[in-house]
Formats: C-alpha cells, structure tokens, sequence
C-alpha cells in the first residue's frame, strides 16, 4: 500500500526525510520552492542540520571504538523530526492590535525547543513534547524532552543548561507559563563500549 | 475594481521585505500563503473586490517564518503593521488579521 504523504510517519509536508537530506547535500541548489517554502520542511532542514553537526562528532567517536554506528540511535532521532516538524496545535501569543490574532504554532515552538539544544555542547535532543493546554492563555504547561549524551559529557550539568536555554527561548518567542521543563537522558553514546573495556 | 489576489501579492511583498520573515507555505490549514477574504468567502476562489464589499470587514491571515533573531510577539506586530498598510491603500478593513509563526529558524 502506498504511504498517504499526508499522515505516514515518514513525511514532511509529502517530502521524505531522505529527501530534505539530499537537499541539504546539494546546498539547497537549486532551489525547491516547495521545499522552501514549507513551514514543516523549514523546522525539518533545520533539525537536520543541527542533528548533523552534532553526530560529526559523535559518529566518529563510535565508529574509531566499536567499528560500527549505532543506528537506533539516529533512527530514533529521525523519526521525531519528522513526527515533530508537523505544525500541531495553534498556540496564541498576545496581541495589542484589536483585530489582530497571533499565533505560533506547536511544531515552530518545538524547533525552538531542538535549537536551544545547539547551547548545550555533547548533547542531543531526541523527542520532545508539549503536555497541557497550549491553546488557552495562560493555562500552565510543562516540557518533556528526551535526550542523550555523548560520552564524557556530566549529565546533571548538561540538563540545567539546557532547561536554562530551553527556558529563555521559550520566555522570548511565546506567551506560555511554563511549570516544568522535565529532561530525561536516555542514552549516554559509547557507554558500552567504555563498560566493555572496564571488563 | 481591485482583485483579491493583488492585494495578497501586495500584502506578501511587503511581509517579505521585514527584517528576519519569510512568508512561507502553511503544511495543513490553507492552501495559500497569504488569505484576504470577506470571512464568509475564506475558502472560495479568489475573485474581484467589489465597490460595495471595500467598507466591510475583511479577514486576512499571513503564515511567516521568521529568525530566531526575532523575538515572535515584535514579529507579529511588525507584520500586523505592514498587513494594515496594505489594506489601507485599497480601502479595505480588516475583522481580523491573524498571523501565524509556523517556523523559527
């Protein structure tokens, strides 16, 4: 059965994740106005591209000690970019104009969410999410985001840069009341290497 | 007579040109990047504006991206400005002009 591009996991706004990557490739050249002009796709490249800096470094540390990558890892991360770079709910920011409605939707905040991870050096975010009522002023929310480590990096020190970075963008861009920003580090990479060599 | 579409155009040049916005494709609510429309009409095809319509309300919704340089509430009022412009060289007025941020990059 062909995957409908409107709902399958594995698309952006009817683009692949493989093929926004191959985009990046080739420099954005030539230019794609679907591409480029999609909201989805632009929080996509843009976790794509962060999603690569970080996994230069962290590839080439797990390939030099096991000889091999960890491609749960990677798919995991991918597969939240591409569920997450879906617009979801409309949050409303406030407006002094009368006939004014603003707005900034939830996938818009959660790339702001995956970019205050390029503050926090030796981590990644993997999933995040928005638990509450984002649609009503004021109503409290709280931040739930899974991310991992790179080997080296002290956890606890990293999960409050985070939250800090995480906590201004949030305070910049959006109206929200935020009562926690909860952070759960699920993987530390080459961990089981450094268990393996201990043995 | 004025063609809804020109005042879209009109409306995303302007947009375009603010510091840090880019008007982009929205991925699931509308099919175009920038709607003017009688509220009753959002939806229909674009058509001319009427002598008669020009004094009521129009609703015009614009989907931006815009830079993390930005903060998104300075945005909104940047853009709300260059939108009530537009409208006001074409004597029309707005019940509404919603802005959405549907990207920070």
């Amino acid at each position: 059965m062909t995957p409908d591009p409107g709902f399958d996991d594995e698309f952006v706004d009817g683009h692949t994740l493989d093929e926004l990557g191959d985009y990046l490739d080739r420099g954005r050249v030539p230019p794609d106005p679907a591409i480029d002009q999609s909201a989805d796709c632009q929080v996509a490249l843009a976790s794509l591209e962060r999603l690569r800096r970080i996994s230069e470094s962290a590839l080439s540390l797990e390939v030099a000690e096991r000889g091999e990558v960890d491609e749960g890892w990677l798919r995991g991360i991918l597969s939240g970019i591409s569920r997450e770079a879906r617009a979801g709910r409309d949050i409303p920011l406030p407006s002094p104009e009368p006939v004014g409605v603003f707005r900034i939707t939830e996938g818009a905040v959660r790339g702001l969410i995956r970019s205050a991870g390029d503050a926090v050096d030796g981590l990644v975010i993997g999933r995040c999410r928005l638990t509450g009522d984002v649609t009503e002023p004021g109503a409290p929310i709280v931040v739930d985001v899974d991310a991992s480590v790179l080997w080296g990096v002290r956890i606890d020190d990293a999960a409050d840069r985070l939250r800090a970075a995480i906590a201004r963008q949030i305070e910049r861009h959006t109206a929200l009341v935020v009562d926690a920003i909860d952070i759960t580090v699920h993987d530390v990479h080459s961990r089981r290497v450094r268990e393996g060599d201990r043995r | 007579m004025t063609a809804a579409a020109d005042i879209e155009h009109r409306i995303a040049d302007e947009v375009a040109h603010l510091p840090g916005v880019e008007v982009l494709y929205p991925a699931d609510a509308l099919s175009t990047r920038i709607r003017v429309a009688l509220p009753s009409a959002i939806g229909s095809a674009p058509r001319q504006v009427t002598a008669s319509e020009s004094s009521v309300g129009w609703a015009v919704t614009v989907v931006v991206g815009i830079d993390e340089a930005h903060a998104a509430p300075d945005v909104c009022v940047s853009v709300h400005q260059a939108v009530s412009n537009c409208l006001r060289e074409a004597n029309l007025t707005a019940t509404t002009i919603t802005i959405r941020i549907a990207s920070i990059h």
